[in-house]
């Protein structure tokens, strides 16, 4: 049995109407089990005795509307209130605040259908989102329709407080205690996070809430890349680092193939949208390069750190071999747009997740294509490791040949790392793969 | 690379598969597969918040909750039972997690125009999926610290609107005008107040914007605005 | 009524030899006018927009103009193109959704096929798609304000909007040869008197006052004057007004008005094959009311060639930001325009605090509603002489295609309302 559809204006612009005379709403309609039995629009009058669904668009601003509004409710099994004139009394509600004694204005006090009749559901709009009202369509076909409630319960009140580190600031006002960090933390073998206090009051913190570096941190960011509510975030704006590209006191671009292959996945991105946006960002070349490149001198028995965090990891766990770190070696005025979070307190640095929000902050529809002025990296001859246990018996099985050993911390390794961009999925193994996927495809022997 | 992410490894070549029911479809899973694999191989979904496949599922948001055999339990943490009939969604399971989820947001102070997440916020598409409303536009918002209109002396609602539209107007530069209706939570109305237009846009020009939709405010909401509207005499 | 934007009713009174009929608007006013009085300048757009939610890019630019000249501030000639092409792409859209869903049931007897409803559907989408590109929605636009764009506008949303224009063409010429091969019923236009803005659809400069309209035997100046030209009255029966011309005649404005005053004073920068197709209709055009159908499918394709003209070369560097309200200054604004059914008239006063004190809309609908009227009445006269006894049913049916061939928008007409 088709669903019965109807569409009622009461006083409105038609424009709610008018914006469902698309081929994304006919469509919807012609393939689900929906038959339009009144819409005067279109001329469609069945004279039937009840309606499924009705939709009212307009809000109540005359004896007029009232009945049709009375009648239609009384015919139909479920009513939607449709567009900001219905759910809210529309634009033209404004005149219930004009001084009425001036002799040019009638009374003309509009209404939403709310205050008449039981409404079931609402498109909230103006014009109203006819995406949403397809899938409420959708769902009521398909008899699982979402009932909408604003948050019932106020803040509770909880004793929340800051924890500062270099890099990195905790503010607990926004944390849903949902354990990640702590996860991540204990992971990569820093372990400062855990959780104190019971009951609603549970929380996270350092021990006694003491700076992030007093408690052993790292700067990983791990638990910035994964906190799902944003109550971890970075102590350095970027507007500093904007401000100087702006200026010309910073020139150039180096970015990771990482950080792009991580874009790639994030965003939809390819390398020459993200050239295009880093130009319009402000930089004046750009080149791919990976730190990597710098293992090209390193001599044989020598564990090589991606970065800080492995050195500092290596040098406590690890401190009976020698450690050596992976600097990038770039000009004065270049930006170092990298997946780790540690490299701030080197060289002038930006996350990816941090080119990620600017990126989307311009609006990618827009972005264009251009090459990168070079490419500079070096993935031959390379072993990576990212388990601090297996190190050890790859590092003896390597001493003599000539392949470099290059630690990775991060649990997935860099393409997973503290300063990655959110990603689309929560499906980390999906992500991973499709990141490594990203990143051969900007270097077939890698 | 994967070795540090498996918290979780059978033997993927000789799996001792199990049949399930999900939604009463007959599926065959591996033995040792949690309950929330077992129901996307069947085709269908579980609201999440913390988990994180490969990396996190320590169950602590309570959202995945599921009925196995009757029994409430989280989808992300159990493994299956053989045999087992999964529920994915039903009356009692709706309820309960938008409850779980209003518990959170009571947890989490929402301060959306300032926050890292704004423009990809989970808590936002949790919200959608469960029919919980009261998080505001800025929380889809991708204008951040450089573009806010509000930083920028341009008034704009979007701290107190109901959130939906995707923020399709301040995207494109355009203040948000409230058509989608107010937030009807005290506690945030005070905290945009306060501490977001406070210095930045005068709450003249916002009851200006207030007018165009929102003439049915209700009276708490607008005795908030006289609050700070006086307080700043 | 139905298939009429709108709540609205035809009455069509005989009694003897007299033929009386009322078209009357039942939608309730909303009193636009008086809603923007107190609000700054730049939140008038936003709410008059909503007058209509059919043509508001209409109403949208016409009250941007408006206020620009009202407080002296000047745009440079690509945002004054760039908006231009919004209304134009909104009459075309306007256009073929109007003849598609509204008129054509009317005549389906007459089309050859019914594949036509695929092939309309593309063409809104299409066009809603290229609109939603300069103007951010289909319905009250957001990426412009007096003073300038809001958004950013690149050349490659231009090119984007090049594209999905040429993707249409040859849908556009099937849409024409559909409609044009359709048998209209004959009537002779008892007030054949019509009145639309010169230049259009060539409006390469900034527009900006004065202006200059063309009516069918002159030319008016017009601008703060415009009530000397355009009179308007309240009825009782109607919560719309009705609207009379200089000397207090009736007339018309909209796609018929501007073909025909295309072809006596209009550049001839289309295409010959264009040109010779209104042409050939130009008689029809003038005598049958009935022909504003055949006019707007004529015009789609003339704006169709003069939106590919004007946007082809734009340069955009930079486009008009939108200036601070500081460069604003105080005083009247009129902004005329052509919308998708007649000509648009926004009045604003902007007092110093840049507020508005006084506001003024004059619809296209309110302009034509007394020529449907008096067609309705000639109609409904030759029907009586013709046969014995005319079947009411006949009567209803085609007095009812007379009112949706002009095309009215009652949201658009029921503005606001005068107490007696």
């Amino acid at each position: 049995m088709p669903l019965k559809l109807a569409v009622v204006p009461l006083s409105s612009c038609d424009g709610c109407q008018y914006n469902l005379l698309s081929k994304e709403f006919l469509d919807f309609i012609r393939k689900s089990n929906i038959e339009l039995v009144f819409w005067s629009l279109l001329g469609l009058k069945n004279d039937v005795e009840t309606y499924d669904i009705a939709l009212i668009e307009g809000s109540v601003m005359s004896s007029r509307d009232l009945e049709t509004l009375l009648k239609t409710r009384i015919k139909s099994r479920i009513l939607i209130a449709m567009g900001a004139c219905a759910v809210l009394g529309g634009i033209q509600a404004g005149l219930n605040n004009l001084d009425m004694k001036k002799p040019e204005i009638e009374s003309g006090f509009s209404k939403p259908i709310s205050h008449y009749v039981n409404v079931d559901y609402y498109v909230r709009g103006c014009p109203a989102n006819t995406r949403e009202l397809i899938k409420l369509l959708k769902d009521l076909v398909s008899g699982t329709p979402i009932s909408v409630s604003s948050r019932r319960f106020n803040q509770i009140s909880r004793d929340n407080f800051r924890i500062s580190g270099m890099l990195i600031e905790i503010d607990t006002s926004k944390c849903v205690v949902c354990g990640r960090c702590v996860e991540a933390c204990s992971l990569i073998g820093a372990k400062v996070l855990n959780y104190v206090s019971r009951g609603t009051q549970t929380i996270i913190s350092t021990p006694y809430q003491e700076s992030l570096e007093n408690a052993g941190c790292i700067n990983c960011g791990l638990c910035f890349a994964y906190c799902p509510v944003g109550a971890i975030s970075l102590k350095t704006k970027t507007k500093n680092l904007l401000d100087r590209v702006r200026e010309g006191s910073l020139k150039t671009a180096y970015i990771e193939p990482e950080a792009l292959a991580s874009l790639a996945e994030s965003e939809n991105l390819d390398l020459e949208q993200i050239v295009s946006a880093l130009k319009l960002i402000g930089f004046l070349r750009v080149y791919v390069y990976s730190n990597l490149r710098e293992a090209k001198d390193a001599t044989g028995g020598t564990i090589l750190a991606r970065s800080p965090v492995e050195f500092s990891i290596l040098n406590k766990q690890l401190s009976e071999y020698r450690v050596h770190l992976l600097t990038p070696r770039i000009p004065q005025d270049a930006v170092f747009i990298t997946q780790c979070l540690s490299w701030k307190n080197t060289v002038n640095s930006l996350t990816t997740r941090e080119l990620q929000s600017l990126i989307r902050e311009l609006g990618t529809e827009e972005l264009g294509g251009e090459k990168p002025d070079g490419i500079l990296d070096y993935r031959e001859d390379i072993i990576v490791v990212n388990e601090l246990k297996s190190l050890k018996q790859i590092i003896s099985n390597h001493t003599k040949s000539a392949k470099k050993v290059i630690f990775e911390a991060c649990p997935g390794g860099c393409l997973l790392g503290g300063g990655q961009p959110v990603s689309r999925s929560n499906d980390l193994t999906k992500v991973l793969v499709r990141r490594e996927e990203a990143l051969k495809k900007l270097h077939p022997t890698c | 690379m994967l070795d540090s992410l498996s918290f979780r490894r059978g033997n993927e070549g000789v799996a001792i598969m199990v049949r399930v029911y999900v939604n009463d479809r007959e599926i065959d899973v591996p033995h040792d597969a949690l309950i929330i694999e077992a129901v996307e191989r069947a085709g269908y979904e579980v609201p999440t918040l913390c988990y994180l496949k490969g990396f996190f599922n320590e169950a602590t948001c309570r959202i995945c909750l599921v009925k196995v055999n009757g029994r409430i339990v989280p989808a992300c943490r159990f493994p299956v039972l053989e045999n087992a009939k999964i529920v994915v969604e039903d009356n009692d399971l709706r309820k309960l997690r938008k409850i779980n989820l209003e518990l959170i947001l009571a947890t989490h102070e929402i301060r959306c125009w300032s926050c890292v997440r704004k423009g990809m916020c989970e808590l936002l598409s949790l919200s959608k999926k469960l029919g919980v409303e009261g998080i505001p536009v800025c929380s889809e918002c991708p204008l951040g610290e450089h573009s806010c209109l509000v930083l920028k002396g341009i008034p704009c609602l979007g701290s107190l609107t109901v959130a939906g539209c995707d923020a399709e107007c301040p995207r494109k530069g355009s203040p948000c005008i409230g058509c989608r209706g107010y937030i009807t939570n005290e506690d945030v109305w005070i905290s945009a107040l306060r501490s977001f237009y406070s210095g930045n846009v005068s709450i003249s020009e916002l009851k200006s914007l207030v007018d165009f939709f929102w003439s049915y405010l209700p009276r708490n909401l607008r005795e908030i605005l006289e609050e700070v509207s006086n307080n700043k005499r | 009524m139905v298939r009429v934007a709108g709540e609205s009713e035809i009455i069509v009174m005989i009694e003897e030899d007299n033929v009386k009929v009322e078209y009357n608007s039942l939608a309730s006013p909303r009193f636009f006018e008086s809603l923007v009085r107190g609000r700054e300048y730049w939140e008038v757009p936003y709410v008059v927009s909503r007058v209509c939610g059919v043509c508001s890019h209409a109403h949208f630019w016409a009250s941007n103009l408006a206020i620009e000249l009202a407080s002296g501030i000047k745009v440079d000639e690509a945002t004054a193109t760039l908006r231009d092409a919004c209304n134009k792409l909104q009459i075309l859209q306007n256009h073929v959704v109007h003849l598609g869903f509204l008129v054509l049931p009317d005549y389906e007897h007459s089309i050859k096929s019914n594949k036509y409803a695929s092939m309309l559907l593309r063409i809104n989408k299409t066009v809603s798609d290229a609109l939603k590109l300069f103007g951010g929605r289909l319905t009250n636009p957001i990426t412009y304000l007096p003073g300038g764009f809001v958004t950013s506008i690149k050349p490659s949303t231009v090119e984007k909007v090049l594209n999905l224009l040429r993707s249409i063409g040859s849908d556009l010429r099937e849409l024409a040869d559909m409609i044009l091969s359709i048998d209209l019923p004959e009537l002779t236009d008892p007030s054949p008197r019509y009145a639309s803005l010169r230049g259009y659809p060539d409006i390469t400069v900034p527009v900006g006052g004065p202006y200059t309209i063309d009516t069918d035997k002159d030319t008016y100046v017009v601008y703060d004057n415009y009530r000397e030209v355009f009179s308007e009255y309240y009825l009782d029966t109607s919560t719309s007004k009705k609207c009379l011309m200089i000397n207090k005649d009736i007339f018309y404005s909209g796609a018929r008005a501007r073909l025909l005053n295309y072809l006596r004073r209009g550049k001839p920068s289309i295409s010959s094959e264009l040109r010779y197709m209104i042409l050939t209709y130009e008689k029809f055009l003038e005598e049958n009311p009935f022909s504003n159908i055949y006019a707007k499918v004529i015009e789609s394709l003339l704006i169709y060639e003069s939106l590919l003209q004007s946007l082809t070369p734009l340069k955009i560097r930079e486009l008009n930001r939108m200036k601070p309200g500081h460069d604003f200054k105080s005083g009247s604004g009129v902004g005329i325009i052509e919308a998708p059914r007649g000509l648009l008239i926004h009045y604003y006063e902007l007092n110093p605090e840049l507020r508005v004190v006084k506001a003024d809309i004059v619809t296209p609908t309110v302009m034509f509603s007394k020529h449907i009227e008096a067609s309705g009445e000639a109609l409904v006269r030759d029907l009586m002489n013709s046969e014995e006894d005319p079947d009411e049913a006949l009567i209803k049916k085609l007095i009812e295609s007379l009112v949706r061939a002009y095309d009215p928008c009652i949201p658009c007409a029921v503005h606001v309302v005068k107490k007696r």
